[in-house]
């Protein structure tokens, strides 16, 4: 017998000697349970129903008994159940939807009712709350609101759906647009690699990226925000942390999920460019503006509107000859499910495909070069009983996945946008038919434009880039009744690894400029010449590992809780080390952190946390390594108070306050010594011999420190009149120890790089509301919701260098305050210029933006600058609006999503700014100054120069980039029951889904969300199903 | 079982005792007491494993970067100091902006309007928006400078002391102090000439100290350079090519010689001297005699003009006229930038004014072309035979309608292949030739690269700068006393005029003072033409006002006739203010340190 007992629980190794050991066990056990009973009591059958707090029956409950682990039973559709066991012992409930409550059996009859109070919240880490008794400021959303969504990154799912989790999409391919996700706004500034606004991403308790997951897998999704939360992530939870739950097997008997989905795809929005006549007059007025010749003459004009010589003056429209109208996805996933008396699993297999939205893609010998990919994932969550005291999980997931797009490794997807949206439609055909020798067909391209889109899409190869991922986890658990009821000790590794490999297969063409000569007189054509640049090669071959990922976690925690009286206690004991390893140096980060957090609550009406961490980073030095983190939260469930008792307004409220610090440690590696470092070759000996210099680095960063984030919140959770949820926090966020550039506060006579200071201030406050009104009236149900989130930060602290007038001061103004000229109109004319104020940035003419001299100093310069609208990084204003109805399985379900108080800096060449650096001219430009239209004219002249006068930040560009978007609407219908049953199966559910289907915005030319030059983001349309076997 | 479990780790046995008793309440055995133990071994060991790396788990660092000691103990980091000091040398191959600094003067104009270079012509360059800011850079270098001789000057490398190559290395290492003090000698002269008086640095700074340096006057300036350069030309050898590894390009004697000269000259000039102070002439003049007399064709003959004018520039690592040059990589970028449009990969750069292209004298009578009976015949204005002949310069340096480029003869009428109203064709009517090596491909397919070296000092300046001091001290045929009692300056000025393959005229005998320094003044226009001269020079003389209309040419060519039409035209007028002679010092450091005093007028 010890024997066995000893190796136990260190050579669990085969599957036959675990049974062996099991069965030993569970004799060993029901022998001491006889022996540890004065004497034994009778047992008998149970019945008992499971109802919501409205009285409705919860179906599918699994019911337990906590003393007799392997008797499980399931509610049936009317929510009764039977279990056999004995008075006194706890019975435990828990929902399909993660609602959980325990009691002691006294009657023979047992009502459980279980509400929206009693569901199981993680609360990060390995911590599990009731939400009735949780005291920090927590937002979660689950899978059945996130199952409306039809994305490949679940990320893009979460527009709207939490308050005080601010999502911001980003241009680029489907499968490669990670969106910015902020927690309350931004409260850490800098530039470049010395800011971290990064969330932390947990799923399952582990680091990973959310993109690495599919929507299929996702439970739920909960955001934490205040100190209470956070102050046990240390040094890693200052700007929030999101936690994502993974499924877990429910259910009896075997449920298998299959759904499939077909979208169609189809650019938000693009640009329009002007066609090659308009844009020969645009340039002519151009230069004319500029007070030059026009470029084209009028014959000239006339050949490019009557399209007549195509070759010469071409007209083409790129946006039509690069992209197609549509793309194509296809989703599908099957998932299985189980929970037995001692294991549950689930297990999902997932399949997308994306085909992007590239035009010409087969011109190529036998292969295709559209922007596409395609990826396989797979998870299993595995849990067993292997004693009724042991628990192990183990859960796999991985990725195999392909994208695709045309050229080399070097190019991306944006870089051929770029040559479509900045290609003028008169540069050259996409083809050249030389007039003497009709046989050669090169593309066009000139010098000034050497990316013949068309050639860039279909005649430069393709890279593959593939991806491969697994995350592997294993948590043992054991409960130590024995030693002390109510202690549990888990232990546990992850493992993941992450890496992508590229494979090119590129080439290069040749593309020819076909030029007219004509007669000097009478503009005719009488002739062309020809230049051929580039070169036709064969398909080159190169393979690298462009990005490697590792990621190792240790875990160990050790849990008690107690209930006495009305008093309830609940702690943990935590360590975890962690270690991030990736490509390159400098690129490996380690965490150390303890905690510990003590819970406790006094009948059900006043609960206090109390959570300490002692967190250490490997990035800074010796001395300033390691932080304390304390907070402090407090509930008070008034709800509960006998005062309250019986009201017909609140069925439930609780306040909330909570207090407390928390870290971020993400700065530079190794700034606190000055090194000595590469600097520039030079070259000696009469063969120029390279040698090498080097000299002085950065001086030393000292002190230098993690940032340390002090947050208050307050907060209200409310019920009201059995159909309204309500949640209200507010805040208060002080970030110290921001780490800054002194470079202003210095001299750059001292002739090396000034050194980091950890001394940035920022403060950071604002609201959060959630409410949602669900209610059923007969067949009819309907819900609507809303969220509101404001978060305002102000810098108080960067060591700004000293600036002459109040109000060119960042300090005292928002992280990435827009800040730009105040435009007052146009200049009129020659005397209007004579009598403003000296404009200083480039000669002025008429028809040039004209400013509002600030300081009144008679001098335009840097220092008329103002802050002009808001932050052009995080919106200050999140908001959203969800509605939907269901009547006898036919439903509808839409989602709005918005934002204000940002500020967009609408400075893309081609597109806002005409013209700039050979750049193409859209329809954005149409209201453009002119003699005859300057009294009504948006936007300054046409210029073909940089003209750096108008393109400065100022009033015109910079405008507000609000916008509403309708993110998702959904029709469903839910087959009758009996209908589904005939067919052997228990759920069918076919629905058509739009995403993105239109915003409401100032800015009507490009995605509000993504300006400038990239592939363009999407709206799509898609029809599946879902059965449930 | 006591044994093996408790009584190595001495713990009392009551404690054990205590603890076999709790369970025993519900009834356990022994068996479950042993049970009990490995469940507190997987406790601990569950805790303990990671703490027990913890205390070295967080010292990971992948730091590859030398401290302060370990750099300076090796020869050849230290070295790599030296080369880094070296690093800051100045050229002036498109730097600024993609422009050459020549076209913000009135030798030329850029031909891409959007470049920085602009802001010098149109006068909107400030404090705020400053160009050519070299204060941070230059800075950057002294702080080199000063770093290697505080910390690498006296080191005896002791680890290495028995190698072979000991002493060899150690001949090197010798002269790296008077280098390197040359080296920060000559930043301070590109500080002082565009910002006039600036701080004299010379340790190691500590951010507090930045912040208060005070400004020392361009006297005090150039007397440092002077004095540093003395001990330089003590200490430097004349040439490497002896010395152990052959590291040519290194500072030389001369290199110290030329810069003392050029600096002096700067300093006697009317903007910094503005009581004509003689004695600031004949020392600038003594300067350069020295040069002239040891190591030039008075001396040794180390530097002699070079006879191929246009090719002495490029092949400079066996120029016998070149001093010190500014080194660099093999590339095309120069050619790229500045190849005639029309040329495969040619999108044209600088383009020659109308104004440099007059100040080509005459070969014959060597009048200027506005000069009675100079023979210049306005209808073939770039002559280069017979009595309308232009100096032989002229051909070198410019490209003009007619000049043959890669075996192709440019058509810069209306129209041609190299001409409006093809985009970025000239502005001007002519394209740079001086610099280009031709013999460079630029087609992408096959593109080719070579060496560019930028001239920083060449014999032909310090002749030039030389009859300059002269003329100014005691006019244009009076010797001075002592060194400088063989050489007049038209002795001077005439000895590069006739240098082999340009063989100029003689400057006329007679000239009065004002004369002769008008004559030289274009005389060093046309020698010096874009390497870097023109724009200081008319700083330094003073005469910003009279080169603000930039003139170039159209051409037309009748096509019956083949005629062209040369029609004259402006170009560009530029905004020229007095403030301009100095550049301003950026604001914020006027903010950060009140003890900097802003140039006038800015």
């Amino acid at each position: 017998m010890v024997k066995i007992n000893c190796t136990s629980y260190n050579n669990l190794k085969t599957k036959k000697m675990r049974n062996k050991y099991s069965k030993k066990y569970i004799y060993l056990w029901f022998l001491l349970l006889m022996l540890s009973l004065p004497g034994l009591a009778q047992q008998k059958v149970f019945t008992g129903s499971v109802n919501d707090n409205n009285g409705r029956p919860i179906a599918n409950a699994l019911v337990t008994i906590k003393e007799l682990s392997g008797t499980i039973v399931f509610t049936d559709n009317e929510g009764k159940f039977s279990i056999t066991g004995e008075t006194d012992q706890i019975l435990e409930v828990k929902t399909r939807d993660n609602r959980y409550k325990s009691l002691r059996i006294t009657g023979d009859q047992i009502a459980v009712t279980i509400g929206d109070n009693d569901e199981l919240i993680s609360i990060g880490n390995r911590m599990e709350l009731r939400k009735g008794e949780i005291t920090s400021a927590i937002g979660f959303t689950k899978a059945d609101e996130l199952s409306k969504s039809s994305v490949m990154n679940p990320a893009n799912a979460l527009y709207g759906k939490i308050p005080g989790l601010t999502i911001l999409q980003n241009g680029g391919t489907n499968w490669n647009n990670d969106p910015t996700m902020f927690i309350r706004g931004v409260e850490t500034f800098g530039s470049g690699a010395i800011v971290n606004t990064n969330i932390l991403v947990m799923v399952d308790g582990f680091e990973r990226p959310i993109s690495s997951l599919s929507m299929a897998e996702i439970e739920s999704v909960a955001v934490l925000k205040d100190a209470a939360a956070l102050a046990m992530y240390g040094m890693r939870g200052a700007n929030g942390v999101l936690l994502v739950t993974t499924k877990r097997g429910t259910g009896t008997g075997l449920s298998v999920d299959v759904n499939y989905e077909r979208g169609v795809t189809k650019a938000f929005r693009l640009p329009n460019f002007l066609n090659s006549y308009n844009y020969a007059t645009a340039v002519n007025q151009a230069r004319l503006n500029d007070g030059l010749d026009a470029r084209y003459s009028q014959p000239e004009l006339n050949r490019f509107q009557s399209g007549n010589s195509p070759f010469l003056y071409p007209n083409v429209n790129w946006i039509d000859q690069g992209l197609r109208d549509y793309g194509f996805t296809d989703k599908f996933n099957v998932s299985f499910q189980q929970q037995t008396s001692s294991v549950r699993y689930y297990t999902l297999l997932n399949f997308d495909n994306e085909q992007g939205l590239l035009g010409p893609v087969k011109l190529n010998q036998g292969y295709d070069t559209q922007v596409k990919s395609h990826n396989f994932s797979f998870r299993t969550n595995l849990e067993f009983d292997i004693t009724n005291t042991t628990k192990v999980t183990a859960n796999v997931a991985g990725s195999l996945g392909e994208a695709q797009r045309p050229g080399s490794s070097y190019s991306s997807e944006n870089d051929i946008i770029s040559a479509i949206y900045n290609t003028p439609s008169s540069a050259f055909p996409v083809w050249t038919h030389n007039p003497e020798n009709r046989l050669t067909k090169n593309f066009g391209g000139t010098s000034t434009w050497p990316n013949n889109p068309v050639a860039l899409i279909s005649a430069n190869g393709f890279t593959l880039e593939g991806k491969r991922e697994v995350m592997t986890d294993f948590l043992l658990e054991q409960q130590l009744d024995k030693l002390l009821s109510g202690l549990t000790i888990e232990a546990g590794v992850s493992f993941d690894r992450s890496f992508i490999y590229q494979d090119s297969k590129s080439k290069t063409v040749l593309y020819e400029t076909l030029s007219p000569v004509l007669d000097p007189t009478t503009h005719d054509i009488v002739d062309s010449t020809s230049q051929i640049y580039g070169s036709n090669t064969a398909l080159s071959f190169n393979t690298s590992v462009p990005t490697f990922r590792r990621r190792i976690t240790l875990v160990g925690n050790l849990k008690y809780s107690k209930e006495w009286g009305d008093n309830e206690l609940k702690s943990i004991l935590l360590f975890q080390s962690e270690e991030l390893a990736m490509t390159g140096q400098n690129n490996t980060y380690r965490h150390l952190l303890t905690a510990a957090n003590v819970h406790y609550g006094k009948s059900d009406k006043y609960f206090a946390d109390l959570s300490l961490s002692y967190s250490g980073t490997n990035i800074l030095p010796k001395n300033s390594r390691y932080g304390f983190f304390p907070a402090l939260s407090f509930a008070w469930k008034l709800s509960n108070e006998d005062f309250l008792k019986g009201n017909t307004i609140f069925d439930d409220l609780k306040l909330r306050a909570s207090w407390g610090m928390t870290g971020n440690d993400q700065v530079i590696q190794n700034i606190a010594v000055s090194p000595y470092v590469g600097s520039s070759n030079y070259y000696f000996s009469t063969n120029n011999t390279t040698n090498w210099g080097m000299r002085e680095g950065r001086l030393a960063s000292s002190p230098l420190t993690y940032e340390t984030s002090y947050k208050t919140n307050i907060g209200i959770d409310a019920s009201l009149f059995k159909m309204l949820d309500l949640t209200i926090d507010g805040f208060y966020d002080k970030r110290k120890g921001i780490l800054v550039q002194t470079a202003g506060l210095e001299s750059v006579v001292l002739g090396v790089l000034t050194p980091y200071s950890s001394t940035g201030i920022v403060s950071n406050k604002g609201i959060e509301l959630g409410l949602n009104l669900h209610k059923s009236t007969g067949d009819l149900l309907y819900h609507l919701g809303g969220q509101f989130s404001y978060a305002h930060n102000k810098i108080l602290n960067m060591e700004e260098s000293y600036q002459p007038y109040d109000y060119l001061k960042r300090t005292g103004q928002s992280i990435n305050q827009a800040f730009g000229l105040e435009a007052i109109g146009f200049f009129a004319n020659d005397a209007d210029i004579a009598a403003s104020p000296k404009q200083t940035f480039s000669p002025v003419r008429p028809g040039d933006v004209k400013y509002k001299d600030q300081n009144g100093d008679g001098i335009i310069n840097a220092f008329d600058q103002v802050p002009i609208g808001h932050s052009t990084q995080c919106p200050e204003i999140y908001y959203s609006g969800s509605i939907g109805a269901e009547f006898k399985g036919v439903g509808i379900d839409a989602v709005f999503q918005g934002i204000s108080n940002k500020t967009t800096y609408l400075n893309t060449p081609g597109i806002f700014w005409p013209l700039v650096s050979n750049t193409n001219i859209s329809t954005y430009s149409d209201n453009a100054w002119t003699p005859a239209t300057a009294a009504t004219a948006t936007l300054p002249r046409l210029t073909m120069s940089s003209n750096a006068n108008n393109y400065q930040p100022n009033s015109i560009w910079l405008v507000d980039g609000s916008y509403l978007k309708l993110r998702s609407v959904e029709l469903y219908y839910n087959l009758p029951g009996k209908l589904v049953s005939k067919m052997k199966l228990q759920a069918v559910m076919v629905y058509l889904r739009g995403m993105n289907l239109f915003s409401i915005d100032k800015i009507k030319y490009v995605d509000p969300e993504a300006i400038g030059i990239v592939y363009p983001t999407v709206s799509s349309y898609n029809v599946g199903i879902q059965i449930r076997f | 079982m006591k044994q093996i479990y408790f009584d190595k780790t001495g713990r009392d046995n009551n404690k054990f005792i205590r603890f076999q008793s709790f369970p025993c309440q519900f009834g356990f055995n022994k068996s479950n007491i042993l049970h009990m133990k490995s469940i507190k071994l997987f406790v601990i060991t569950v805790f303990m494993i990671p703490m027990l790396w913890s205390c070295n788990y967080l010292k990971y660092n992948e730091q590859d970067q030398f401290q302060h000691d370990l750099f300076f103990s090796d020869f050849d980091r230290v070295k790599s100091l030296v080369t880094d000091a070296y690093s800051y040398l100045p050229d002036d191959f498109n730097r600024i902006s993609g422009a050459m600094r020549s076209s913000a003067s009135d030798e030329a104009k850029d031909v891409w309007d959007v470049s920085d270079i602009n802001k010098f012509n149109d006068g909107s360059w400030s404090q705020l928006l400053t160009i050519d800011d070299q204060w941070s850079n230059m800075y950057s270098g002294i702080r080199s400078c000063n770093r290697f001789l505080k910390d690498g000057a006296l080191l005896t490398f002791d680890d290495t002391k028995y190698n072979l190559n000991y002493a060899e290395v150690m001949k090197q290492y010798v002269l790296y102090p008077y280098e390197v003090r040359f080296l920060r000698a000559f930043y301070y002269l590109e500080l002082a000439k565009r910002y006039g008086n600036v701080p004299l640095i010379t340790t190691i700074l500590t951010q507090e100290e930045s912040n208060m340096v005070s400004p020392s006057s361009f006297d005090a300036i150039v007397s440092f350079i002077s004095t540093e350069c003395d001990e330089a030309i003590a200490h430097l050898p004349v040439s490497y090519d002896v010395l152990p590894g052959g590291e040519t390009g290194r500072a030389t004697k001369g290199a110290a010689m030329a810069l003392k000269a050029r600096a002096l000259l700067y300093a006697a000039s009317p903007l910094h001297n503005t009581t004509n102070d003689k004695s600031k002439w004949i020392a600038a003049a003594t300067a350069a005699k020295m040069l002239i007399d040891t190591l030039g064709h008075l001396g040794n003959g180390t530097y002699i003009p070079l006879p191929d004018y246009s090719n002495a520039v490029n092949t400079i690592t066996d120029s016998r006229e070149m001093i010190f040059e500014k080194r660099a990589d093999a590339t095309r970028d120069f050619e790229l930038a500045n190849t005639a449009v029309g040329f495969i990969g040619g999108r044209t750069g600088t383009c020659p004014t109308q104004n440099l292209v007059d100040s080509y004298e005459m070969k014959a009578t060597g009048l200027a072309i506005n000069e009675a009976g100079s023979g210049y015949d306005p209808a073939n204005p770039y002559s280069t035979e017979g009595s309308s002949a232009r100096d032989p310069r002229l051909a070198m340096t410019i490209l003009y309608n007619g000049s043959v480029w890669k075996s192709q003869a440019l058509e810069i009428w209306h129209g041609g292949l190299n001409a409006p109203p093809v985009p970025n064709a000239t502005k001007t009517g002519y394209y740079l030739k001086k610099f280009l090596n031709e013999g460079i491909s630029l087609d992408p397919v096959n593109p080719g690269s070579a060496n560019h070296y930028w001239i920083i000092f060449r014999y032909g300046e310090i002749l030039l700068n030389y009859a300059e001091a002269m003329n100014e001290a005691y006019g244009p045929e009076v010797n001075g006393t002592g060194p400088l009692s063989n050489l007049t300056a038209r002795d001077a000025v005439d000895y590069i005029r006739s240098r082999p393959g340009v063989e100029m005229p003689d400057f006329p005998t007679g000239m009065t003072q004002s004369d002769f320094r008008t004559k030289l003044q274009r005389e060093r226009m046309v020698e010096l033409a874009f390497e870097d001269h023109r724009f200081w020079d008319i700083r330094r003389w003073k005469i910003g006002p009279s080169t603000t209309t930039i003139r170039g040419v159209d051409l037309t060519m009748n096509q019956a006739t083949m005629v062209i039409t040369y029609t004259p035209k402006v170009v560009e007028t530029r905004v020229w203010e007095d403030k301009m002679y100095l550049y301003p010092i950026m604001q914020s450091e006027l903010f950060i340190n009140t003890n900097l005093v802003q140039n006038p007028g800015w």
